[in-house]
């Protein structure tokens, strides 16, 4: 076999057994591997009788053929049933986990069960062992990462580790890859905390089986040249590369987009709030890559005291802005517990609702017990993570279960920044409407991930062969619904092709944003299976429908689910750069859904579609469940 | 009139500057590059291709009170004082 190890290694961890299986060449072939793979075994192995909070739930870890190669394949798609709501939640991790699992010799792994006691397991190439983590319980993740590389005796060790977010079961817990790279804010962390796995650590030092050496390479040497900043489409490759993501902090304020205080639109703080690029730029200590990055970086470490952070602009505008807080060094000492105890970034939209909130009079101190909650204080906001991740009092418990929980008991549903209970990331949808329709329709919920930068892109630079499903400079118009549609659903199916290889996101920033025959080369290259660019955006489009279809099961979704907090609908920003925008999106919504060939009242996948992508398995479920007569 | 330049990533490289005021005598945004070019020689060349056209990779970002913010492909367009130019 090339390309693929053939293998997925099924841990359970109620009993300690380990099993190693094969998925077969026809769903290989089929799904390919990472969120494909994960996604068709999520939905044979997890169905709705699953309590996505108990032992019968699984976690996917899974790669691709091209995973541990050096097309900046570093990824895994991290899967799971999520108890936010039954929903199929996926992340994508970068770093150096995934290629070093790729090295030990699988295509991925699953976690079943659930240990009576903590737990970590130790992957060395074909060998698995299962060790005592008491010692490790409650320990913050760089403590556990550095005492798991003492006890194994190995400094080179790559670790997933879960904080005390994930062990006790919050929503927005994390895992936390190599000490810097997060992945499953979708609470993939808790479910490892549900089956009390406190770490992963793999050593793996295997080759990968390549099908044609020299075709790979040359394919290689054409995604480099395809990268070139000075021909690319994402017109701002160059910069990122000298800034990272940080820039987006910039981008975002100059269109007017910056969410502060809970998103509120007050121009006037967004004005002031200096934070971006340049206080990056200032801090720097080294850019931060993941295996095989081929770009100077997405990310960079940045000095903190004594020690060193990645920041995101996640992290400035979701631990700073949205918070009113204004003092980078405050911002970075959040960001360093936020880490520390494995909680996404994200659950910021939970803190900021409350502060709302308890200014609106819908919670008190009684409530809160005795904290006062009020906008730009960081102590304050350490106060409520710390009863948010350790479920202190009644408050805590439902800040650990998210908006959905705090707004059912309180009220203040219209100033909630979520979709389908997952938080909102900040990345601005009043103020770019393709991003506004992504939050909408993505299957997760309010993830940014699946959409390609919301600005304009080069357009000279898409090849003359390629002929784009939708007008490229319409499409990149922000305050227009005009083609956003058509956009939306191109950037789901070819983002969830290079979530199958599972190759680095930026690595489409060149022409290869327009054109996947590059990457039917490459898998040509590394397996001996053809792949071209049409195989591979249908592929991508059955992906989706697949997830669709699994919510559908599991979780009933429907068009009421595809919306948006209703601040982002009917509150338009007073003043600034995205004056009097608010999110047309039932127009974007009816345009999506006949893109997709899906029913416009229902949101669902008709049968036509279903049987046309090959899924006939999910018809006869639809069927048998009564989808379509509802 | 006064505009607000903000400069990032590369044109803070060429600038050494996040941000300053200018008080020009201009009309439009070629007239504010060939004034920056003057004052940071290189600028042009960032901003235009040899025909004179914005470079479809470094793009202005043109804030004005009232008013959308939006990507300035067209550099004969006006300006008003008190505008925000913001080069990424």
């Amino acid at each position: 076999m090339f390309g693929w190890s053939g293998c997925i290694l099924r841990i359970n961890t109620s009993d300690g057994t380990v099993k190693r299986t094969d998925v077969g060449d026809d769903l290989r072939r089929e799904y390919i591997g990472g969120r494909g793979l994960a996604t068709k075994l999520l939905y044979d192995e997890v169905g709705p009788d699953v309590d996505p909070k108990g032992p019968d739930n699984k976690l996917y870890m899974t790669l691709g053929p091209l995973t541990g190669t050096p097309l900046s394949a570093c990824r895994m798609t991290v899967t799971t049933k999520t108890p936010r709501n039954g929903f199929l939640h996926d992340g994508n991790m970068g770093g150096f986990f995934p290629a070093e699992l790729r090295f030990a010799g699988y295509d991925g792994l699953v976690l079943e069960g659930s240990s009576e006691k903590p737990i970590y397991i130790f992957i060395d190439d074909d060998k698995v062992s299962f060790h005592d983590a008491s010692h490790l319980w409650g320990l913050s993740v760089t403590d556990t990462h550095i005492k798991l590389r003492e006890e194994l005796g190995d400094p080179s060790i790559r670790t997933i580790i879960i904080g005390p977010a994930g062990e006790n079961e919050v929503n927005a817990a994390v895992i936390i890859g190599d000490l810097y790279h997060a992945s499953g804010r979708g609470a993939a962390g808790r479910v490892m905390g549900s089956k009390k796995v406190k770490a992963i650590a793999v050593r793996g030092t295997k080759e990968i089986p390549i099908f044609d050496p020299d075709g790979f390479m040359e394919v290689y040497n054409d995604f480099w040249k395809e990268l070139s900043p000075d021909d690319c489409i994402d017109i701002y490759h160059r910069p990122w590369g000298v800034a990272g993501d940080s820039l987006a902090t910039d981008y975002i304020k100059t269109v007017g987009g910056l969410a502060v205080k809970n998103d509120q639109g007050f121009d006037e703080e967004v004005s002031s709030f200096n934070i971006g690029s340049a206080t990056i730029r200032k801090l720097l200590v080294r850019p931060m890559s993941c295996f095989s990055c081929g770009l100077p970086s997405c990310s960079q470490l940045i000095a903190h005291g004594n020690t060193v952070l990645k920041m995101h602009t996640g992290s400035i505008i979701g631990l700073g802005s949205n918070f009113g807080i204004t003092d980078i060094n405050e911002i970075m000492e959040l960001h360093k517990i936020w880490t520390e105890l494995g909680l996404d970034v994200s659950v910021s939209p939970t803190i900021s609702w409350a502060i709302e909130a308890y200014q609106k009079g819908l919670i008190t101190k009684d409530d809160t017990e005795g904290i006062e909650l009020k906008w730009g204080d960081s102590n304050i906001i350490k106060k409520l993570v710390h009863k948010l991740v350790y479920k202190e009092g009644q408050f805590g418990e439902l800040m650990a279960e998210g908006l959905k929980a705090l707004t059912e008991k309180y009220g203040g549903h219209d100033f909630a920044l979520h979709v389908k209970g997952l938080d909102i990331t900040l990345v601005p949808s009043r103020s770019m409407y393709g991003m506004g329709l992504a939050y909408a329709v993505n299957d997760q919920g309010a993830d940014h991930c699946r959409i390609y930068p919301p600005y304009p892109p080069n357009i000279d630079a898409v090849p003359q062969h390629i002929e784009l499903p939708f007008d490229v400079e319409k499409a990149a118009i922000r305050d227009i619904p005009d083609e956003k549609a058509k956009l939306i659903k191109w950037s789901f199916d070819s983002r969830a092709i290079l979530n199958c290889l599972t190759t680095c996101v930026f690595l489409s920033r060149g022409k290869l944003f327009s054109d996947f025959s590059y990457f039917g080369r490459a898998l040509t290259a590394a397996t001996g299976v053809q792949y071209t660019h049409d195989q591979l955006m249908k592929i991508g489009e059955k992906i989706c429908n697949l997830e669709r279809s699994y919510n559908v099961l599991n979780g009933n979704a429907s068009r009421k689910d595809d919306t948006l907090p209703k601040r982002y609908l009917n509150e338009p920003f007073k003043a600034g750069g995205s004056i009097g925008m608010v999110v047309p999106l039932d127009r974007m919504l009816d345009d999506y859904y006949k893109e997709r060939n899906w029913d416009l009242a229902s949101g669902r996948p008709t049968q036509q579609k279903l049987s046309e992508l090959g899924l006939d398995f999910v018809v006869e479920d639809f069927k048998n469940k009564g989808v379509w007569s509802q | 009139m006064k505009i607000q330049m903000v400069y990032l990533v590369h044109f803070h490289d060429l600038t050494g500057k996040d941000e300053e005021e200018l008080d020009v005598d201009i009309v439009n945004v070629n007239e504010l590059i060939d004034h920056l070019e003057d004052k940071y020689p290189g600028m042009g060349k960032l901003l235009r291709k040899e025909d004179g056209s914005a470079k479809p990779n470094n793009i202005a970002i043109l804030n004005r009170k009232g008013e959308r913010a939006h990507f300035v492909k067209d550099f004969s367009i006006k300006l008003n004082d008190g505008d925000h130019v913001t080069l990424i």
